[in-house]
């Protein structure tokens, strides 16, 4: 009896070893309960590719504003963007000997000038509009590098609504002593119109103002180091009169 | 259960001991039973009496493990003495038979018998048990097979459910990204259709500026134009009406001559005064007639 009553020992001992290695033994299934996955859209207004508006223009694009000067007897225009609701900074140069200011967005829409304030430190101007701009943009806390992209949105030749890409290529002093400080230069192309326009970077913040351009294809930046200390400064920026506007 | 000296002890231990000593060699615990004791004496005796071999010993020895034979031929109670018969085969004889005897001697002892039966029912009762265990084990797990079987089908249903449901959605995306397709079409088109027309309106909006400030200038030129034809036309007017005045004065001295009746004739002293006048209206013409030249020469 002894070799069977081990025998049911080591029967018992192997069992409870097996149920020792089994998994957990396994539970009835709980109700059923199938989950559907819903899919929520994404939101268009924020798609980084082509980061349109619920308008279906780009943000870059409805940032710029046409900038008319009729002066005496002489017609200029240039670019500008919002800086907030009802400011507008563009370059001294394209405010400055005007008997008229005219604004218009980019679909078309024409904003009324209330005042101009032209900067003697810099190639900038502000111009306060009596109604709201489309899109403010935010500008840039520090300029950019060497290397770094930027996109230029403006009206050349007064013409559609553009934007081209550059390179900013270096910094260097004012060549045409419009600004104090330095400026940067960049291999984006501009042509008479882009003065004022906004240079965005990759993130559609403005890192500076175009202002001119040589025979070699280059542009000349305001960086938005120079705009920010301009604009902190209320005694930056002089207001035109508004009968040195008008043409007798 | 019984073991030979030669497989316990090894060859230190003699077989004549082993012989003398089986009913010692029992295990531990169970003490020799009265029965053995009276059986014991027939064989002891005749194991220490020296008889003569048992014919059966042989047969018996056989029926003996093999291993015993070699210790009896080989252990130390071989030493030979000269004089003395083998020993050997009456010995292994009388150790199976001790052994036999041992072995009766425990089946029927009574304590072996309970523990036995104790034993048999605890592995019984063990066995049940796990025999029990493993019954509900096995319904329990067919249980739980039976539910996931029909879980498994419903998900089945339900993945061929959502597989259909897939497969619309699918289409109707389709659809969707076809209709997108052109939605962004119309939509670049209209992108490019607000930008002419903005294009379009700033420039007209800048052409219709220019010609708003020249028709502004064009009417200041006007208002000046005009106010020089009516200065110039009051110097005509004027030195018209002095021509007259001359001429009257004129007459009315040839008649003072002629001792006629005189028309009424300023003097010469209003002449000087109304000559004074129109020349000043006329060089005020003069100075507006040049001024518009001047703009219109620009």
């Amino acid at each position: 009896m002894r070799p069977l009553l081990r025998l049911g020992a080591l029967a018992a001992l192997a069992a409870l070893a097996g149920c020792a290695s089994l998994p957990e033994v396994p539970a009835k299934p709980g109700p059923f309960e199938p989950v559907t996955a819903t899919a929520a859209p994404s939101d268009r207004g924020t798609d980084t590719e082509n980061d349109l508006s619920p308008y279906g223009f780009d943000v870059a694009e409805r940032i710029s504003v046409r900038v008319r000067n009729l002066g005496c007897f002489s017609l200029s225009t240039g670019s500008g963007f919002a800086v907030d609701t009802t400011t507008l900074v563009t370059n001294r140069h394209v405010v400055e000997d005007s008997a008229e200011l005219g604004l218009s967005t980019y679909d078309g829409r024409d904003v009324g000038v209330r005042a101009a304030s032209i900067a003697s430190l810099a190639d900038l101007a502000v111009v306060r509009t009596d109604g709201e701009l489309p899109e403010v943009p935010e500008l840039a806390t520090k300029d950019p590098e060497r290397g770094d992209t930027i996109t230029v949105v403006g009206y050349p030749q007064g013409g559609r609504l553009t934007v081209t890409s550059g390179r900013v290529i270096a910094r260097t002093t004012d060549p045409l002593n419009l600004n104090l400080g330095e400026v940067l230069v960049t291999d984006a192309a501009v042509e008479p119109g882009s003065s004022g326009s906004p240079a965005l970077d990759k993130r559609g913040r403005v890192v500076g103002v175009v202002y001119a351009m040589n025979a070699a294809g280059q542009s000349f930046i305001v960086p938005v180091s120079t705009v920010h200390e301009l604009l902190e400064d209320d005694a930056a920026f002089d207001e035109v009169e508004k009968s040195s506007l008008d043409c007798e | 259960m019984t073991s030979t000296p030669t497989a316990s002890s090894g060859s230190t231990t003699p077989v004549d001991d082993a012989v003398e000593g089986a009913p010692e060699e029992t295990p531990a615990g169970e003490s020799p039973s009265p029965e053995s004791s009276a059986q014991d004496p027939p064989t002891a005796g005749t194991a220490s009496a020296g008889s003569p071999p048992d014919p059966l010993a042989p047969g018996s020895s056989g029926s003996a493990s093999p291993a015993s034979s070699p210790p009896a031929s080989a252990s130390p109670a071989e030493s030979p003495e000269e004089g003395e018969p083998e020993p050997a085969p009456r010995h292994l004889a009388e150790e199976a038979h001790a052994r036999h005897l041992a072995d009766d001697q425990r089946l029927y002892d009574p304590t072996r018998r309970r523990r036995a039966r104790r034993r048999a029912w605890i592995l019984s009762s063990t066995l049940a048990v796990l025999l029990l265990g493993a019954i509900a084990a096995g319904a329990y797990l067919w249980q739980v097979a039976e539910a996931w079987e029909a879980r498994d089908a419903e998900w089945r249903g339900h993945a061929e459910t959502l597989g259909g449901d897939l497969a619309s959605t699918r289409g109707e995306l389709a659809d969707t990204m076809a209709e997108l397709e052109v939605v962004r079409g119309q939509l670049d088109q209209a992108q490019r259709r607000i930008s002419e027309l903005a294009d379009e309106k700033a420039r007209l909006g800048d052409e219709h500026a220019v010609v708003r400030q020249l028709a502004d200038y064009q009417e200041r030129v006007s208002q000046v134009a005009t106010t020089v034809v009516a200065a110039l036309d009051a110097c005509i007017a004027s030195q018209q009406r002095l021509v007259i005045w001359y001429a009257a004065a004129d007459e009315a001295a040839q008649a003072d001559e002629d001792a006629d009746p005189a028309p009424v004739a300023p003097d010469r002293a209003q002449l000087v005064t109304l000559t004074a006048r129109v020349d000043e209206v006329c060089r005020a013409a003069q100075e507006a007639k040049d001024a518009l030249q001047e703009e219109l020469d620009g």
